[in-house]
């Protein structure tokens, strides 16, 4: 009740709240510099402000909220192209991911963690609101003749090399966030609870430890929700096939993967502007990793990455995808004039606020549809492609024993030339047929799910992996072994 | 685009996480400290104008990440480099025993003649030393690199490491080591006329090589 109430008086509440920290901070918390803002940040908002009437509606939505009700989400979508009023935000995530269910049904216990890790740190002389000045110890126990501290035993080396790198980027992580920035209490301890967060989730998931751009999601949902919450948020994002667990694993083959999705979709769709960003020379790896890796919070505009972030907790990767494509449409003017790698790839990197900004970005988002069977369809593609193309390179490799280096040379020229060839017919064909294959099963129900699983161990286990360096240089082509994320 | 330069030279910048390399390619270009800084996922991107022996020469810089996990997409850069600054932190030991790696990398995923410059970064941090400037000499002696010791903070040596580089690869093409028209050599000409102008005196070089054999 008394939340609901809250709720109701938010355009007052940020209205006063704009008065007091406009001194130094935007409404956010980002904080407000001269001219220019160094890090190329936008402070002018343009997200909409639903009427109170429509924000007592989504919280009484909010109060009967079902996660698993197809109502309940086609629901929040309309409310989402309304816009999710930046205090009801936490909320609305915590009720998308089902915060409250994954802590109660997990064995995993944060706060038994965290003593373990202050117990650890204990032991290292450390604590977690000194991390930054103990990098050097660490790097003292990183040497060939191990500290006392290390002997001790209680964190093995690559736990230590996982600490060392959070330590490392705590402070690299939106560096001019009110709760991240500088030396006030406040940032102090924002960054402990950033640390704790991700140090958290490197014990929960070992395999994936911790990854560059796993501390601007972290450092994102401490904004929004309380620690602990942001935690189970973070491995719900992480962890479920439904969000972007297709993002993060040790080797990066899954984001790889990912942007070879993308690449494909891209392909489909824009194909002038696809062939000409090729011909330039810049590769969808270039711009789409660290758009992917950091869920896309180096936008300049705030507004647009909270209402990009709404979406992906509803749509998981497909948001990624959308919000991609377009992004890459609406340059595509800029982009079509440029013929010079060192001015595509920086405008890609970079997006300008023109383009940004909530309500030209978000506006060509929500017309931005792509369907999970297109997803689907592309996924296989590059699967197929990629075992199309070990196939060929160990076909090569294989008559390359028997025939004299000469003439095997030639084959492997002309297998590769064919295959090149053959390439854009193929694609068409199998485009349209993997499309027609895709509905059927949609209809016939999940039969198709293991097949694409099947793909992947071949691959993995008997690819040469001398061959896998020579895919690595054709990164168009490539694919190791990468997870096939199933969207949600 | 009004700019008009003689050569293009594609460069990278390489060396473990938070060694300084994106400080050092923003102070290069901004001349100035870069407080507040994003650690750098994927790749970002530079490039500068700068004038070496009488030639302007536009530099293109690639500024990878550092993470070992992004070594697999750090590798897709190398292609086509024509220089590197390769950077380790003088206050963490653990930056330079990794310098091994990244040249191995470097040496077999680059053009051959790749020019590679080692940059001891963090200099102005002379008391938290771990690394001294004579072993990374050697170090770079050993393994034919030029060496510099660097603050992205003061600027100390930042303009010179990327000039030095470029003078070596400038020299390089001037001797004849460095064709570049050669694919992959991460050299391009400025523009069309001063490639015209180029092409009698290369074709005079190679026929008097021709006569004398």
């Amino acid at each position: 009740m008394r939340r609901r109430s809250s709720c109701c008086s938010v355009g007052v509440k940020r209205a006063t709240r704009r008065c007091i920290d406009s001194s130094r901070f935007d409404e956010f918390g980002f904080a407000l510099s001269g001219k220019r803002d160094l890090q190329g940040r936008c402070h002018q908002y343009s997200y909409p402000q639903p009427n109170s009437s429509q924000v007592k509606e989504l919280c009484e939505l909010l109060s009967y909220w079902n996660g698993s009700s197809a109502a309940c989400r086609s629901q929040i979508e309309r409310f989402m192209r309304m816009g999710i009023p930046p205090v009801l935000r936490g909320r609305v995530w915590r009720c998308l991911l089902n915060i409250d269910t994954l802590r109660e049904t997990s064995k995993f216990s944060y706060q038994k963690c965290l003593r373990e890790v202050r117990g650890s740190l204990i032991d290292l002389g450390l604590s977690e609101y000194g991390i930054l000045s103990a990098i050097a110890m660490l790097n003292d126990a990183r040497d060939e003749n191990p500290s006392p501290f290390l002997q001790a035993g209680t964190m093995s080396s690559s736990e230590v090399a996982v600490l060392r790198q959070i330590a490392l980027d705590l402070r690299r992580s939106f560096p001019t966030h009110r709760s991240l920035m500088g030396d006030t209490p406040e940032a102090i301890e924002g960054q402990a609870k950033l640390f704790r967060v991700l140090i958290a989730y490197a014990r929960y998931n070992p395999q994936v430890g911790y990854s560059q751009g796993m501390s601007h999601i972290g450092a994102v949902l401490l904004m929004n929700l309380p620690e602990e919450e942001a935690f189970w948020a973070l491995v719900a994002l992480l962890e479920s096939p439904k969000y972007i667990s297709g993002l993060f694993d040790r080797s990066l083959d899954r984001v790889w993967h990912q942007v070879q999705v993308f690449h494909q979709l891209l392909k489909h769709r824009s194909p002038r502007l696809f062939q000409h960003i090729e011909d330039v020379g810049v590769s969808s790896l270039h711009y789409a990793i660290p758009w992917f890796l950091s869920v896309f919070t180096s936008l300049p505009c705030w507004d647009s990455v909270l209402a990009i972030w709404d979406l992906i907790m509803l749509q998981g990767m497909l948001a990624l995808f959308r919000v991609g494509l377009s992004i890459v449409q609406l340059l595509e003017p800029q982009l079509l004039q440029m013929k010079d790698e060192a001015l595509v790839l920086p405008l890609l990197l970079h997006v300008p606020v023109e383009v940004a900004q909530h309500c030209v970005l978000i506006q060509a988002l929500w017309n931005t549809e792509v369907q999970e069977w297109e997803v689907d369809c592309m996924n296989s593609l590059v699967l197929e492609e990629a075992r199309d193309d070990s196939h060929h390179l160990r076909q090569a490799a294989e008559s390359a024993s028997a025939i004299q280096t000469r003439s095997q040379k030639k084959q492997e020229e002309s297998t590769v030339r064919t295959a090149k060839s053959s390439n854009t017919a193929r694609w068409a064909v199998k485009a349209s047929f993997l499309r027609m294959l895709k509905k059927a099963q949609h209809y016939l129900g999940s039969a198709g799910r293991g097949q694409a699983k099947d793909q992947k161990t071949p691959l993995a286990t008997h690819a040469n992996p001398s061959l896998l360096d020579s895919y690595k240089a054709r990164p168009a082509f490539f694919i190791k072994g990468a997870q096939v994320g199933r969207v949600a | 685009m009004s700019e008009t330069y003689d050569f293009l030279f594609k460069f990278l910048v390489i060396g473990n996480a938070g060694t300084g390399k994106s400080c050092l390619l923003h102070q290069f270009i901004e001349k100035r400290f870069k407080e507040d800084s994003n650690h750098t996922i994927g790749v970002e991107f530079g490039s500068k104008i700068i004038n070496v022996i009488n030639k302007f020469v536009k530099l293109q810089i690639w500024d990878t990440a550092g993470q070992e996990r992004f070594r697999s997409v750090t590798r897709s850069y190398y292609r086509g480099a024509a220089g590197a600054l390769l950077v380790y932190d003088i206050t963490s030991r653990e930056t330079y025993n990794a310098l091994t790696n990244w040249l191995t990398d470097a040496r077999m995923l680059a053009s051959q003649n790749i020019v590679i410059i080692l940059c001891g970064n963090k200099k102005d941090l002379d008391a938290d030393r771990e690394v001294t400037f004579l072993e990374a000499s050697r170090f770079a002696q050993e393994n034919e690199l030029m060496f510099l010791e660097t603050s992205a903070l003061t600027g100390e040596n930042v303009e010179e490491a990327f000039v030095q580089c470029a003078r070596k690869i400038l020299n390089k093409i001037e001797s004849g080591e460095l064709d570049p028209e050669r694919m992959g050599s991460g050299i391009q000409y400025g523009d069309a006329a001063l490639r015209q102008l180029r092409s009698p005196r290369r074709a005079q070089a190679q026929s008097a090589q021709e006569c004398g054999c």
